[in-house]
């Protein structure tokens, strides 16, 4: 975004109001001019935005240029997090060899921007990827594909007792991590659902039928670490990690299951991400987290995935059918993912019936 | 109608893609508008087959039905005997929905009844709910257009 452009009309009022908080929050700036803001795609859980301020602490003299990235609480949500879960994330993965933004000011009282609100700098390289596009990496899938695995697997491994976020988030035990995931999830289909959903029903009662082992540590789960998720630059390096508002700490194949889900495949399942294939991607993540990838326990939690995913695409319908949220892109989540998630939840049910029988 | 509302909404997809969203400045909008484009790419695929779906999925759960309720006793087996025998008379999507909903409804609590079966029989009717249901998603997919 050029520094020059003008301000969309209907951003100029949110960007002077942020202008003041920069000014009042900043001791040593004397003088916050927001030049550019546009709205983005950051998620459809917040609203997101790209910001370019003049940050002045002499008033005659040029000051410094910096992009910034504005996370503001929507009117509806297509996943109810508290908005301290990712800054708080983005705080503890900091300057450790998984890149995140910078998380710089937590906002919780409404009189600046009429939402509580995050900020956060700009990662001034790098784009991320569009889960639905055919071969978005090309050449550069092995060589994105080792990073996306190996970032995974660094989280997963990561003490959240030693980066504080034991302290700040719910830990539960360790043969309890399925239960409470699954409790969660079910009750948002519960609440958020606009028609009976017997695939979904059939695998949560599946899940409690068959229970996973005891996760074998407590780890920070990122939540929603997929492709779409992360940006890489134009030499295939990554340039950060995103989307932390559904992190917290529980079973560290919780992740790993998530990031394999073909949902997230676009043409071959066999190849998560469309990176590298799911056997190559397993033992970089074993390698690097130091945890084993139990066969069995990851199909447990694989279709958890799917459970946890058509509720995300249930609640998204729940919210542009009933809220005030009008993202079309909650109404598309809510056709196309639900129905490929249901796609691949009845024929792995169909296939493990007919296995067994 | 000629042409059809799934022609419709067919070229208006290609509009919003191909024509408005790349002359649009503004990045959100950008992204909203091709969004929007591909809701009416689904929703000229669901007025296509939207009651053709319903009908089938409504059938096929009735059939089910139909093969359970000698095996059952009590509530359940009224309540399925009276849903095995229903027709769809009224093809107004709005009119399916109401059906196929009940008959999701009743799928559910069935199932979840012959899980608990180890008979023989309760093992055929769970096999023919997961194939219904399998046949059910597979009718209700939704294939993207190559961009």
């Amino acid at each position: 975004m050029s520094e020059t452009q003008p301000l969309e009309p209907a951003l100029i009022d949110l960007a002077a109001r942020f202008g003041d908080y920069l000014e009042a929050h900043m001791p040593d700036v004397t003088a916050a001019d927001v030049e550019a803001m546009e709205r983005i795609h950051g998620g459809a859980s917040r609203e997101t935005f790209r910001v370019k301020v003049h940050l002045r602490k002499d008033p005659t003299k040029p000051g410094e240029h910096r992009g910034l990235i504005l996370r503001r609480d929507p009117v509806g949500s297509l996943i109810e997090t508290d908005r301290d879960v990712e800054f708080n994330a983005y705080r503890a993965f900091f300057d450790t060899t998984v890149p995140v933004p910078e998380a710089l000011f937590l906002e919780m009282d409404t009189k600046w921007l009429d939402r509580p609100f995050f900020v956060m700098s700009e990662i001034p390289t790098g784009e991320a990827q569009s889960p639905f596009a055919p071969d978005p990496y090309g050449d550069l899938a092995p060589k994105v594909g080792e990073q996306f695995w190996r970032h995974l697997g660094t989280i997963s491994g990561a003490d959240p007792h030693k980066n504080g976020l034991a302290g700040k988030m719910d830990v539960p035990a360790l043969d309890a991590c399925w239960q409470k995931e699954l409790d969660y999830w079910e009750s948002v289909i519960d609440s958020d659902q606009l028609e009976p959903h017997p695939i979904a029903r059939a695998a949560i009662r599946k899940l409690r039928r068959s229970q996973p082992p005891p996760a074998q540590k407590l780890s920070v789960i990122h939540g929603d670490y997929r492709i779409g998720n992360f940006m890489s630059d134009e030499q295939g390096d990554f340039t950060a990690v995103l989307d932390w508002e559904m992190c917290h700490l529980g079973d560290p194949l919780e992740d790993l299951a998530w990031a394999l889900d073909p949902i997230w495949a676009a043409t071959d399942p066999n190849m998560p991400a469309s990176l590298i294939t799911r056997d190559e991607g397993i033992a970089i993540w074993e390698r690097v987290s130091g945890l084993r990838a139990d066969p069995a326990a990851l199909a447990w939690w694989e279709l958890f995935s799917n459970i946890k995913g058509l509720g995300i695409w249930i609640s998204s319908s729940h919210e542009y059918a009933t809220g005030d949220n009008k993202d079309p892109i909650l109404a598309f989540s809510g056709l196309f993912c639900t129905a490929k998630h249901n796609e691949i939840v009845a024929a792995k049910l169909l296939n493990s019936f007919e296995e067994a029988n | 109608m000629r042409p059809e509302a799934n022609d419709l909404l067919n070229g208006g997809f290609g509009t919003m893609l191909m024509e408005i969203a790349p002359n649009l400045n503004a990045t959100y909008s950008t992204g909203s508008a091709s969004v929007v484009g591909l809701l009416m790419y689904c929703a000229g695929l669901e007025y296509e087959r939207g009651a053709d779906v319903r009908v089938k999925e409504n059938e096929a759960f009735r059939a089910i039905f139909r093969d359970a309720t000698p095996h059952l006793s009590g509530d359940l087996q009224n309540r399925l005997a009276a849903a095995g025998h229903g027709t769809d008379e009224v093809l107004t999507i709005s009119a399916l929905n109401v059906t196929n909903d009940a008959l999701r409804e009743l799928l559910i609590e069935l199932h979840a009844h012959v899980e608990e079966v180890s008979d023989s029989w309760g093992r055929d009717i769970e096999h023919a709910i997961l194939k219904a249901l399998n046949d059910s998603a597979q009718m209700r997919k939704i294939e993207l257009p190559a961009l």
